[in-house]
């Protein structure tokens, strides 16, 4: 939003206080084109042949945003079996959905695997129970690297005393459920 | 198992783009020893400016340092693998704006308030985590400037901002949230029975709603009206002794009694 003639203006010269007339207070607008640019900046700042960016829906989760997202070519980022089925039904494709759950039931995770969408696996003992009913289902594995990032603490997820994540400290016993035939390796 | 990818995210808010590389050395230490990845996954945290004066993270820095750690990685690993990033905030954040009506402005013996239409209700990031929203008066863009404090209508102490410098509010004056795209509509909920907001996207100069403000039949989804309750007798305290402290009877019950019902 900028002041252009004493008026403040969206994109493509919409003016909010008009907008504001039309659907009434309060009233949230987004500019798809802030979107597009702040894709390609981060799609560009890489000069890799294989690089991918999965729009995190729990920021912003409309539907129609999901389906612009999915329009430059992003995947979706989810956290919830609810945030999947919107982003199936976006059109995302299962395998450009990343699910990325905390503390949800194994029941959940079933319904992911039944979605055919990308695991991420978070917790040693859900690790071990995911194994022994999906042996050939590929999952990602989410490590904490205990750093710590991010101004305020309930935004820093990665240190030593948060939830989320694997420590990587704790790989061995990851590598003892590997190499277990029983894990179906 | 097959494990196809390994994945991190330290949470929002990278500063200091050495302290990431720091992360994403012990990502690839640990990486190495799987030998079917497809992928690699950095999470995100990229940092948005709220402020002006606020700190960047320099994505194309970023992206140069990470992009040559990452060859190496697969140049060792024997294979070009997927390197993926799940960004929320630095994707949306700054293609919000959330625009609210100021009700009142009250004038206190300290603070001049302009209270709006809106509350934790409908953006709870500055009362959940003090975030900073920059906020603007849209009705004018010219004129004297005063000093607000932004408050909600909601029952609770909702502040959005304090002492912000703006050009002097009316009421009915409309004012302008800055990144309003990211966790805001999605955390907001019907606290005080309220509706949540309408939203609008933009799209090639184009406005087009894309959820409808809420309504009272919203409100009552779901609820379940249970039609059990006879109609009680009011028990109402004598006019002129408030004190529960004293032995007032109430339609011939005590307080004593009251309590042990």
């Amino acid at each position: 939003m900028q002041i252009i003639n004493n008026r403040y203006v969206l994109d493509g010269g919409l003016d909010p206080l008009e907008l504001g007339q039309k659907y009434g207070f309060p009233l949230y607008i987004y500019e798809t084109a802030t979107m597009k640019r702040q894709y390609e900046r981060l799609l560009n700042a890489f000069d890799l042949k294989k690089l991918k960016i999965n729009y995190a829906c729990k920021a912003l989760n409309n539907i129609s945003v999901l389906k612009f997202f999915k329009s430059l070519g992003s995947g979706l980022d989810t956290v919830s079996i609810q945030e999947v089925r919107v982003g199936l039904m976006a059109g995302f494709r299962p395998e450009d959905i990343i699910y990325t759950p905390n503390c949800v039931s194994i029941e959940e995770l079933s319904q992911a695997v039944d979605m055919g969408v990308k695991i991420n696996i978070d917790n040693l003992s859900i690790l071990e129970q995911f194994g022994n009913l999906f042996p050939d289902y590929p999952v990602c594995i989410r490590i904490n690297p205990h750093i710590m990032a991010g101004g305020n603490s309930k935004i820093s997820v990665g240190h030593i005393d948060s939830k989320f994540g694997i420590s990587f400290h704790q790989t061995p016993p990851y590598t003892s459920y590997r190499k277990n035939p029983q894990y179906g390796c | 198992m097959v494990v196809e990818g390994i994945h991190m995210h330290t949470g929002s808010d990278i500063m200091d783009i050495d302290v990431f590389l720091q992360g994403a050395e012990i990502l690839l230490s640990v990486a190495k020893d799987f030998k079917d990845l497809q992928y690699v996954d950095f999470g995100s945290g990229f940092k948005v400016p709220y402020k002006e004066e606020d700190i960047e993270t320099d994505i194309e820095e970023l992206g140069e340092k990470i992009g040559k750690r990452f060859k190496q990685f697969c140049y060792d690993y024997g294979r070009n693998l997927t390197l993926m990033f799940e960004p929320g905030k630095f994707l949306v954040s700054d293609a919000g704006f959330f625009l609210v009506k100021v009700n009142v402005v009250k004038q206190t013996t300290s603070t001049v308030f302009a209270g709006v239409d809106s509350g934790l209700n409908h953006l709870i990031r500055p009362m959940l985590y003090d975030s900073y929203h920059k906020i603007v008066n849209i009705s004018k863009t010219e004129g004297r400037h005063r000093i607000y404090n932004i408050v909600g209508y909601i029952c609770e102490t909702d502040t959005f901002g304090v002492n912000r410098k703006m050009t002097e509010i009316n009421e009915g004056d409309i004012l302008a949230f800055h990144n309003a795209g990211a966790y805001c509509f999605t955390m907001s909920s019907n606290y005080n029975s309220r509706y949540r907001p309408a939203e609008v996207l933009i799209h090639e100069g184009k406005d087009y709603l894309i959820r409808e403000r809420e309504t009272m039949e919203d409100i009552l989804k779901n609820q379940i009206n249970i039609d059990i309750f006879s109609e009680h007798k009011a028990l109402q305290a004598p006019a002129m002794d408030l004190n529960p402290e004293n032995e007032v009877i109430y339609n011939n019950i005590t307080i004593e009694q009251k309590q042990q019902n």
